[in-house]
């Protein structure tokens, strides 16, 4: 993996990618029941998912975008969007806790 | 009785967490053998966080959703479940790919991160973030266990 700017690139969408299977899947039964049948457990099969598209996006950015050098603001933009996940997935925690 | 998967899941995710505060402190003030370090630590942080990772799942899929989270649902600290360990084992999966992404900065930048002091304290602040997340997680990990040992008393007495 050379392309550095791809792979942050690939981190970023990776981080909202989980951030959405996790809240899409608690919102939407069908749709957790639906993940859950490509494996025998969501929670893996957000994982696998996980696993790929970082991969998958990481060889489109790749193609796409070459000879890009990553400067400080793109890495502190992956812990921007690192930061703003966690909070999303514990604050939707929390609010599902505490509304039912 | 004590599941030795869930020892061995925090041991290498509190490993791999500290390995990132490591590759950190190497990255303060760089030089060719202390970048040399630094990846090298940070493929170890990696591999633990990955292994954490697989054995931290095969223990939740295995056990603990049949054994522990109805045990902890039932009881009065059920938001231990809810809360903690939803958010943990969602959360955790940033943590393997923040990993690869700071193990290959520091492979693909090694001059940069020489000459370059703002992209050096950049990736310094992303391995010290891994290292706060994975502190996080294992603080998690003891208010479950804690949680479920509750729930565990209270259903013995």
């Amino acid at each position: 993996m050379k392309n550095s700017f791809s792979l942050i690139i690939s981190t970023i969408l990776t981080s909202i990618l989980i951030v959405f299977l996790t809240i899409y899947s608690e919102l939407n039964e069908s749709f957790k029941k639906y993940i859950a049948n490509f494996t025998t457990h969501h929670w893996i099969s957000k994982s696998i998912l996980t696993i790929i598209l970082f991969i998958v996006f990481y060889l489109i950015f790749s193609l796409l975008i070459k000879n890009t050098k990553v400067k400080p603001k793109h890495i502190y933009l992956v812990i921007l969007f690192t930061i703003l996940s966690y909070l999303a997935i514990l604050g939707f925690f929390v609010l599902e806790f505490l509304t039912n | 009785m004590i599941n030795p998967l869930i020892g061995i899941h925090a041991a290498l995710g509190e490993l791999g967490s500290i390995l990132f505060l490591w590759v950190a402190i190497e990255l303060f003030n760089p030089t060719d053998k202390r970048i040399k370090r630094a990846k090298f630590v940070a493929l170890l942080g990696f591999i633990f966080l990955f292994l954490s990772w697989i054995i931290g799942g095969y223990y939740y899929v295995k056990f603990y959703g049949l054994d522990v989270k109805p045990l902890i649902k039932e009881s009065s600290a059920s938001w231990a479940h809810l809360i903690v360990m939803e958010t943990k084992e969602h959360v955790f999966l940033l943590l393997p790919v923040l990993s690869l992404l700071t193990y290959f900065m520091i492979k693909n930048s090694k001059n940069e991160l020489l000459k370059n002091n703002k992209l050096k304290n950049s990736v310094v602040t992303l391995s010290f973030l891994i290292f706060l997340i994975g502190m996080s997680m294992a603080f998690m990990g003891y208010l479950i266990s804690s949680a479920a040992r509750l729930a565990l008393e209270v259903k013995v007495l």
